[in-house]
């Protein structure tokens, strides 16, 4: 029983390392700054909240648990305001995003 | 003010389940961390409803549940979009109406819109939001409709 | 299996770097340093489990407020330092406003 919970956590945790690779792939191929937030966000919820479910399962009922959710407290109160900040200071300094389909660029972009 | 006890109690709590120590000494630290932090949090002026709005943690966590299976959603969404190789992006701005909402819902509903993947706050202000969204919707505002509405019910207790 | 999460996340990580080379804008590189942190706070957690030490998870909270902080703290001198429309109520419309 011990061993299925720990393996589930495992399953968890492999999936939770996908979604952050995913998350660093899309950082790279996305176009400008805005949709490069979007990606990283998957790495800050998804994964972290997967992540953090597979430690659990792996833990247990044990103080470490609780820590556990402390950090996933943090980062998922964290990281909007951080991805906010971010993206407030680009479009406030003057950064305009691209809008419409990147790789078509239409008549009303400018 | 019941403000005070509360943070205090929340403060300890805190405390205890980070460190997991009980000798005196340390017990000492502890109670004057607490003090510190109380002393700077009335100074700063964050104490108050809006701060700790005791009177919504029901409505509060409800919400944080839906919002949950919303991140899930839009999580799979953002995904797709990136190992898709021909998925197309449509990256928009949106204005959102404040509706009157209160600060407190204002800054739930923005934090949420951020949260979840695939939409970003750009500003939050009295009198609206702009947000940058990275998926082609159907229509703009009704796909914020359904947070708009549950975040504005959360925090004010009006839908 | 735990050892393959940590070599999993420092692919992640190294791509971030690639992302943090490549720039162009400072925005950019911010993000990247941003999303670099997430990551070591969770290999640093995923860390302590696979030595069987949970006070890493110690490391891993204080890790994760400094990203924070350090964020907010360079946003807020981009924002002070940037004279064109700073602290923007820019036009609410669906327009991007012309820099």
């Amino acid at each position: 029983m011990l061993e299925a919970i720990a393996w589930i956590g495992s399953a968890f945790i492999i999936a939770a390392v996908g979604l952050s690779i995913a998350g660093a792939v899309g950082v790279l191929r996305f176009p400008d700054v805005y949709t490069r937030i979007h990606a990283a966000s998957i790495t800050d919820t998804g994964a972290a909240s997967l992540m953090t479910l597979g430690m659990l399962l792996m833990a247990g009922l044990s103080p470490a648990a609780i820590k556990l959710c402390i950090v996933w407290l943090f980062i998922m109160l964290t990281s909007p305001a951080a991805a906010h900040a971010l993206a407030g200071a680009a479009f406030g300094s003057g950064h305009r995003p691209i809008l419409g389909d990147p790789r078509r660029p239409s008549e009303d972009e400018t | 003010m019941i403000y005070v006890p509360g943070l205090f109690i929340a403060l300890t709590a805190l405390w205890l389940a980070l460190s997991g120590h009980g000798e005196a000494f340390m017990l000492g630290l502890a109670a004057a961390s607490v003090c510190l932090s109380l002393i700077l949090t009335m100074r700063l002026r964050l104490m108050g409803r809006e701060a700790s709005p005791y009177h919504r943690l029901a409505p509060m966590a409800r919400y944080a549940v839906w919002l949950m299976g919303e991140i899930v959603k839009s999580n799979l969404a953002v995904l797709h979009t990136i190992i898709e190789p021909s998925a197309r992006l449509r990256p928009r701005l949106v204005a959102l109406d404040a509706d009157g909402r209160s600060e407190l819902a204002t800054a739930l509903f923005a934090n949420s819109i951020t949260l979840t993947p695939g939409t970003v706050t750009l500003e939050a202000a009295r009198d609206g939001l702009l947000v940058h969204s990275l998926h082609e919707g159907a229509d703009e505002h009704e796909e914020f409709a359904p947070m708009a509405a549950k975040s504005l019910l959360a925090a004010d207790g009006r839908g | 299996m735990l050892a393959a999460g940590v070599a999993g996340l420092l692919i992640a990580m190294g791509l971030m770097v690639v992302r943090l080379l490549r720039g162009p804008t400072a925005y950019d590189r911010v993000l990247a340093v941003n999303s670099f942190g997430t990551k070591t706070v969770l290999m640093i957690a995923l860390m302590g489990f696979a030595v069987g030490r949970p006070d890493f998870l110690d490391v891993a909270i204080v890790y994760a407020l400094i990203n924070f902080i350090s964020t907010i703290a360079l946003m807020k001198v981009f924002r002070l330092r940037s004279l064109g429309e700073p602290l923007a109520r820019l036009s609410m419309s669906r327009e991007t406003p012309d820099a």
